[in-house]
């Protein structure tokens, strides 16, 4: 008689080596006989903005006919990890790497290697402040959150209470977008910031800031927040505290889950940065670059403001 | 001497509470203390289960990836599958059992040390998550499940009640049990209980499938409070319980402690991110003042637990038993 641990030491193996297969015969894989070979990173898979980037890039991918292997970090914004994939992808000798750098200056070393290996880099939506990249597509980050704020604060009339939920302490990104919102509140004299705090870009971190924040002030007018996580974690603060009628928020990103809340009358307005365009550039923009064309050193991508009246058309 | 070394943790608790509310006039009201409480209740849950692992002798390294693995499972099965709340809750308790299951069973069985299977386990769920959801958040769910979550009984809100109950029911387990009390025999000296007659290996599984199964009632609580569940929810949590478990008075080294002072330890962490919030501590400071909070939170509570158990132990009792 098998002793029954050795039993259930077995039956773990079975599953684990299961699970493996599962996960790389669903992975990507290089088939042969493409014309160029590209990696393209992006930031983490804890929100759907980086999906819909995947899907844009993979579809380039597709409609041009080159290998695309799409990564991301398992530790959310992790430069280390993308150091790493860039290495990696040095080393299968790829024609281009397409980053999205979680850290402006951290991903400089694996910008500069590639540099040296004679591989074209192209980082869309956040740039890199080193290194020799070709091209950086995206949207002007402050300019949308101006659009967006400005908008938020017609809404409630140009006067009232205003807090801020602001993204990672650091992220690039997160400056930006504050930014937006600072000269766009500098233009109302009626608007007083109440507070500006961090909720770290995650939904749960935005529930909880809401919740403590809603504690201490009872007068909120406006939350404008860094992005669409953040604004639905506020969201459901305001709503079990029973002040969302009271309380318009806005996001940035326009995710799915957004938009069905700006269409069930819960958020007040998003910005869409078309994340699949960006990626979709992205790849665009390095095989153009490998084909000799000359490439613009930014490539600027319209991102209009969702409200209730235009939220159909986005929504699918 | 006693009553000092056994509410230590207490007097720290109302020290802080005391510094806080002289620097906010909101800290102490009715609305915020419920808001703190119901915000501690998740890792709370987690924290008991961390608790009874760490007083064998073990840590559980994967209970933020069961949550997240299990809330992820219930999702789909509740949302996209369109089946009854009941069974959801039910497969997530058992995710919960069977992670749990696997982690005991290396520990005891095939002696992986705890640190090491538990944080395989760790990347193994949070993977799986991955590969079910592939980085897309489930929402919005029906106004029953979400009850767990946001609605209240008898005036209490559902994951305080949920919270208090878990709470009760250790502490019932760890005074009145065999079991309880084999947990402490085990994380003491394993082998002297091997010799008195404890199944040892036996009470190592059962914490571990304990641990499991409350990180994933966590991660149902979570979701429903939440309104929607993705793969990368509950990273912080196998630190922040760890330290709920220090700041309560229970070492690593296992074998004494208990689940009554982790609840004050999870109070503790939420009181400070609290604080900061309606203080309105700029965004940078944040992580390093609740970091440095912590360290002294836990030197403190182990230094005077250090000091009172001497003192205990030469005036008091001196037939050397456990304190």
């Amino acid at each position: 008689m098998i002793p029954r641990y050795k039993m259930v030491a077995f039956l773990v193996a079975v599953f684990m080596i299961m699970g493996l297969i599962l996960t790389f015969a669903t992975g990507p894989t290089f088939a042969a006989e493409k014309k160029y070979k590209m990696i393209f990173i992006v930031k983490s898979l804890d929100n759907p903005f980086w999906d819909r980037m995947r899907a844009g890039a993979e579809k380039a991918g597709e409609d041009l006919g080159i290998e695309i292997k799409t990564l991301a970090p398992i530790k959310p914004y992790n430069v280390e990890e993308q150091l790493r994939f860039m290495e990696d992808g040095i080393t299968q000798n790829v024609d281009a790497i397409c980053v999205v750098p979680a850290d402006s200056k951290g991903i400089v070393p694996g910008i500069e290697k590639a540099n040296k290996a004679g591989i074209v880099v192209v980082t869309p939506n956040s740039r890199a402040y080193g290194g020799s990249v070709a091209t950086w597509t995206g949207a002007q980050n402050r300019d949308v959150g101006y659009d967006i704020a400005k908008f938020g604060l017609k809404t409630i009339g140009g006067k009232g209470n205003v807090i801020i939920l602001e993204g990672t302490p650091g992220n690039q990104t997160a400056i930006d977008r504050k930014k937006g919102f600072d000269d766009a509140i500098a233009e109302f004299s009626g608007i007083k910031v109440l507070a500006s705090q961090t909720a770290k870009y995650s939904r749960v971190e935005g529930m909880r800031v809401m919740e403590n924040l809603v504690q201490r002030f009872p007068d909120v007018d406006l939350v404008i927040a860094c992005n669409d996580e953040m604004a639905l974690g506020a969201i459901e603060a305001l709503d079990a505290a029973g002040r969302l009628s009271k309380t318009k928020v806005t996001g940035f990103d326009a995710n799915n889950d957004a938009l069905k809340s700006i269409s069930e009358g819960k958020m007040l307005a998003t910005g869409d940065q078309r994340p699949d365009a960006q990626g979709y550039w992205g790849v665009v923009a390095a095989y153009a670059y490998l084909e000799g064309m000359p490439v613009p050193k930014d490539i600027f991508l319209p991102a209009p403001v969702i409200d209730k009246s235009n939220v159909a058309k986005h929504l699918n | 001497m006693k009553f000092l070394k056994h509410h230590s943790r207490t007097l720290i608790l109302l020290a802080l509470c005391t510094l806080i509310s002289f620097l906010s006039p909101h800290f102490l009201q009715k609305d915020n203390i419920i808001n703190i409480l119901r915000q501690a209740a998740i890792l709370n849950i987690l924290g008991v289960g961390m608790t009874i692992v760490i007083i064998t002798g073990g840590i559980d390294l994967s209970n933020g990836a069961v949550l997240a693995l299990s809330s992820c499972i219930a999702a789909i099965l509740l949302k996209d599958a369109g089946l009854p709340m009941p069974i959801g809750i039910i497969a997530a308790l058992m995710i919960g059992c069977g992670c749990g299951l696997i982690n005991g069973t290396m520990v005891a069985r095939v002696a992986i040390p705890p640190f090491i299977i538990t944080y395989a386990m760790m990347f193994f769920t949070r993977g799986l998550a991955f590969l079910f959801l592939r980085g897309k958040i489930i929402y919005g769910f029906t106004p029953e499940f979400r009850f767990i979550g946001t609605g209240s009984l008898g005036g209490v809100s559902m994951p305080i009640v949920i919270s208090a109950a878990v709470t009760i029911i250790f502490l019932f387990i760890q005074k009145y049990t065999p079991f309880g009390s084999e947990i402490y025999a085990v994380g003491a000296d394993e082998e002297a209980s091997m010799l008195s007659g404890i199944r040892t290996k036996s009470v190592v599984i059962r914490v571990y499938i304990l641990s499991g199964i409350l990180s994933a009632l966590g991660g149902i609580v979570y979701m429903a409070r939440l309104n929607a569940s993705e793969p990368v929810i509950g990273e912080a949590f196998p630190l922040d319980a760890i330290a709920a478990v220090l700041i309560g008075g229970t070492p690593l080294s296992g074998g004494e402690g208990g689940v009554g002072g982790t609840v004050i330890g999870a109070l503790v962490i939420t009181i400070i991110i609290n604080a900061m919030n309606l203080l309105g501590i700029s965004s940078l400071l944040q992580t390093f003042i609740l970091g440095a909070l912590i360290i002294i939170m836990i030197s403190v509570q182990s230094h005077s637990g250090r000091l009172f158990s001497w003192a205990h132990f030469f005036l008091v009792n001196r037939n050397g038993a456990r304190p």
